[in-house]
């Protein structure tokens, strides 16, 4: 973290709340996280830890009202996402892949009018012919069979794994330099996922794009990312190398999420993590992992854990009072 | 005793559409054990969703029989079946927020199922006996039966389907895809409950599913289907050591996995390619062979037969 | 045991009745609408003053055939708020007055278009595909090209003309609105996983409408019924304004703004007047209708 320029995204300390009924939803206490350039980053979380609301900060989308969000500082390639202007030019300076590509496409319009729309804001007044062959190019980029027939069809048309691939070359075809996929391959077959995967990661290592790939399939994140954030309940509990964090994780949540997925091995599943993600309204004021964490203990009650290093490594650190600690059985 | 409390064969079903006809399950016979946890893997357009619904007869097949313990014929829509053979085949669906009506509490949901399958008319008392023995089996506390579905986790509302079918008392249940909507740390557990619930009940288990992962760990035997056919079938262990389809090859090798040693477990020589195409147009002769690796003439012309490959390992594949 | 602790204090502060909950937090989203308030207000307002109206107005005498020639057609004022007609009857009276016939009548038609246009709602969306539905179905588009006004003409005409027939008149052309709307709620209800699995474990018909399907369709019924109130009053008053229905001296609003027309435009409260109070009545049920569909309709979160 030398110069912050030099960062593709670059969060620090949002909070992001929602007023509702029984309260105030504490969704993101502070939450800080950064993108190297041409680095490619995974976001791991279950379901309502809050990982698409930092997505969809991050890309300048996060609808505000309702969400009340504070922050010290949200760039992206140095822009921050302050006022109208900011706002403008991170939405064009990020891509996003979204999970369900049936629901990112028009299904009123052919896929040929969806692509020149995006062009023609990219690189307003080209011929006709132009824009035809850049998308021909693009889909070709996304190794798409029979793109020809692809441009004259509507999203109906076409299978999950297609959509999907015209929905990452309709991504590639804005310049930017930050890649944001929200569950990009769950929606897809086990066989088409590999394709997906395979081809994001080709493409982004070959524009040397910088990726955040969010998921809670932990296979997809091991496979295409370099360091991996882990989230719970709205606070990073973990950031490491992606292989190392899966080979020994520290924290009791990442321990227990890895030892809860279904092994090839067929050594049986470990029991999970009993318990649910606490209530966004009135959270623990500690840890909020505690009541679901087997090294719980009074301090972990009284005050919340920060992001520390493990093992004096500036690349690996863990958000728990009892990092140290061997894990227990 | 019976042996097999599922005998299928010959099973097809044909569904006609704007398009033509659609035959999403053509020609497939396996059979179930009594007690044992059945694996039945796909990807989407497989079919295994409708082995599912016609084993509980949302529908007929339209050809082939299903054999309920040995000797009931069940070839037909749960409309024609008696109220008693209702009762022993049970079902958990995908979606549990989809399957628990928003407006009944959890116990006007349980009662449901106690009420109608009871050999007589049940006092209030009785049926509340009766809802929450249930819900605590299934590892649910008490006071959840006055909450609405919203007010439950995805994982809770999953383990009350399962509850509900548990309440009928029944012999075999179809699981259709029942974690994978949910997170994996509530996977395991509703996995793990619905071991320990098989071993207390003595049930047998249909278990659908697309994640090979899960029924490693749970299912005793397999099969795989692709376009509406089985391409694999054996027991857990053999199948995982030794996949002989160039599809399950295919999948095995497409799993993301979470370490080296788990790598080491896959199939590296089949690499994923092709679309899987639509029911409604099917390769002629073998379905996978446009993206088989191993394509042969004879591929494109004749559909293979299922073959024994070893003991209990069968096999529909040219190459074999 | 620690989690054990929080686990118990969660189970009792969740001990409260969901049912009760349930309603408090609609009423915290309701609350929060001011157009919906708005609306509520008018609505209990209008019921106030159809179930008092003939004790608190200042000429209660005047909703008969009374005349005070010497105050006839007199503008707003102080003591006439809504000036006086071509018999010096005071407007403002007559028009609080008429809200009551106005309110009966929207009852009297829900009351019996709800019932028959839901059941054979429920009916035709269960067998969807049989003859039975088909015919109901038939029966629904048939009523429903005739436009209600002419409907409800001939039947008024058929029979007596007043409050009641009016009433069956405006019902007959309202139920088939009821039964479309049931329909296809209920086939869309149909493939929803938890009839699914009702229906395969053999619940009885009769029971799967009732138990499983008319909860879940209750609150889109109660909000169509609050939208529905303003257009029957207004239908209503349309067919006193054109003679039919509620009958002279007793006041209705439809009728005093038709006979006010003749007096158009130097004694313009006359219809100014009882057609603004039309209008706010219908806006009022409008807009409670509109905030009942925000906070009846169920969402997940």
């Amino acid at each position: 973290m030398e110069n912050k320029n030099n960062l593709a995204l670059n969060i620090e300390n949002l909070s992001v709340k929602y007023k509702v009924y029984e309260g105030t939803l504490e969704v993101i206490p502070g939450l800080s996280m950064h993108v190297e350039q041409a680095e490619r980053v995974g976001l791991i979380g279950e379901a309502g830890c809050g990982k698409t609301t930092v997505l969809k900060s991050a890309a300048a989308v996060l609808h505000s009202p309702p969400a009340i969000v504070r922050k010290d500082a949200i760039e992206v390639c140095g822009v921050s996402v302050d006022g109208k202007k900011g706002v403008r030019s991170v939405r064009r300076n990020v891509s996003m892949i979204f999970q369900d590509p049936s629901s990112s496409l028009n299904p009123t319009l052919k896929i040929s009018t969806q692509m020149t729309d995006i062009l023609k804001s990219q690189f307003p007044g080209r011929k006709k012919a132009e824009y035809r062959q850049m998308m021909l190019d693009a889909l070709d980029n996304v190794s798409m069979p029979a793109p020809e027939r692809v441009l004259g069809s509507y999203p109906v048309q076409l299978s999950g794994g297609m959509r999907q691939r015209v929905c990452i070359a309709m991504a590639l075809m804005k310049d930017t330099n930050l890649m944001l996929a929200d569950e990009p391959t769950t929606a897809l077959d086990v066989t088409i996922e590999e394709q997906i995967l395979d081809l994001l990661d080709k493409l982004v290592r070959e524009k040397k794009k910088s990726l955040v790939l969010v998921s809670h399939a932990l296979g997809a994140i091991r496979k295409i990312t370099d360091r991996v954030y882990v989230m719970y309940a709205g606070n990073v509990v973990e950031v490491g190398k992606t292989r190392e964090v899966f080979e020994h994780p520290r924290h009791p949540y990442t321990i227990g999420l890895l030892a809860a997925t279904p092994k090839l091995t067929g050594s049986g599943i470990a029991d999970g993590i009993a318990g649910d993600i606490p209530s966004y309204i009135n959270p623990p004021k500690g840890c909020r992992f505690a009541s679901r964490c087997p090294r719980c203990t009074p301090e972990c009650l009284e005050a919340p854990p920060v992001l520390e290093s493990v093992d004096g490594r500036e690349d690996w650190m863990v958000a728990c009072h009892h990092a140290g600690e061997e894990a227990m059985a | 005793m019976s042996e097999n409390v599922i005998q299928i064969e010959n099973l097809t079903k044909q569904f006609k559409t704007k398009f033509g006809t659609l035959t999403a399950v053509d020609n497939v016979s396996f059979n179930i054990k009594r007690g044992e946890n059945f694996g039945l893997v796909g990807e989407s357009g497989s079919g295994k969703s409708t082995i599912g619904s016609m084993i509980v007869g949302t529908y007929g097949p339209t050809s082939g029989s299903i054999t309920f313990q040995d000797d009931i014929d069940i070839s037909r829509s749960s409309k024609q079946r008696e109220p008693a053979l209702k009762q022993q085949i049970q079902l958990v669906f995908q979606d549990p927020g989809g399957s628990l009506n928003p407006r009944k509490t959890i116990r006007q949901i349980l009662s449901v199922p106690v009420e109608l399958y009871a050999e007589k008319r049940l006092t209030t008392a009785e049926v509340e006996k009766r809802i929450k023995d249930i819900l605590e089996q299934v590892g649910l506390p008490a006071h959840y039966l006055d909450k609405y579905p919203r007010a439950i986790g995805g994982g809770e509302k999953q383990l009350v389907c399962v509850a509900r079918a548990l309440a009928a008392n029944p012999q075999f249940i179809v699981l259709d895809e029942p974690t994978s909507a949910l997170d994996v740390s509530i996977q395991a557990k509703i996995t793990n409950k619905l071991i320990e619930l098989q071993r207390q009940n003595s049930l047998s288990y249909l278990f659908i599913t697309h994640n090979l992962c899960l029924v490693r760990n749970m299912c005793d035997r397999l099969a795989v289907m692709y376009l509406g056919s089985i391409c694999e079938y054996a027991d857990t262990a053999e199948f995982f050591e030794n996949p002989r389809h160039p599809y399950t090859q295919m999948l095995l090798a497409s799993i993301p996995v979470l370490s080296d040693v788990e790598e080491e477990l896959k199939p590296q020589k089949v690499k994923s390619v092709g679309e899987i195409p639509s029911p409604l147009n099917k390769p002629k002769g073998c379905p996978f062979n446009p993206r088989c690796p191993f394509k042969k003439d004879i591929c494109t012309q004749e559909v293979p037969q299922m073959k024994e490959v070893s003991p209990g390992h069968y096999a529909c594949c040219h190459c074999l | 045991m620690m989690t054990k602790d929080l686990k118990a204090t969660a189970a009792m502060e969740q001990g409260v009745n969901p049912r009760v909950e349930a309603l408090k937090k609609s009423w915290y989203k309701f609350s929060r609408n001011p157009l919906s308030m708005l609306g509520l207000i008018v609505v209990l307002l209008v019921i106030f003053i159809a179930i008092f109206g003939p004790y608190i107005v200042p000429y209660p005498e005047d909703a008969g055939l009374v005349t005070k020639i010497a105050e006839s057609f007199q503008g707003p004022s102080g003591a006439h708020l809504a000036g006086t007609d071509e018999y010096g009857r005071d407007v403002f009276s007559r028009m609080l007055i008429g809200t009551r016939s106005s309110l009966v009548i929207g009852l009297l038609v829900l009351a019996i278009s709800v019932p028959l246009g839901v059941i054979l709602g429920l009916i035709a969306g269960y067998y969807k595909g049989k003859l039975i539905s088909r015919l109901i179905m038939w029966l629904t588009e048939l009523f429903m090209a005739i436009p209600p006004l002419i409907l409800a003409m001939v039947v008024c005409t058929m029979f007596t003309n007043g409050y009641l027939f009016a009433a069956i008149g405006i019902a007959v052309a309202w139920w088939p609105w009821y039964t479309r709307m049931t329909y296809n709620m209920v086939t869309s209800l149909s493939n929803e996983l938890y009839i699914v699995y009702t229906e395969l474990s053999g619940v009885k018909v009769l029971k799967i409408l009732l138990s499983e399907m008319l909860p879940n369709i209750t609150s889109s019924i109660v909000t169509k019924m609050s939208l529905d109130m303003g257009s029957i009053i207004l239908t209503a008053s349309s067919m006193s304004f054109v003679g039919l229905g509620v009958q002279p001296p007793e006041p209705s609003l439809g009728a005093m703004v038709s006979d006010g027309i003749a007096y158009l435009p130097e004694f313009w409260w006359l219809t100014v007047m009882p057609a603004a109070v039309v209008v706010l009545i219908v806006l009022g049920f409008n807009l409670l209708g509109d905030g009942l569909n925000d906070v009846l309709s169920v969402e997940e979160k």
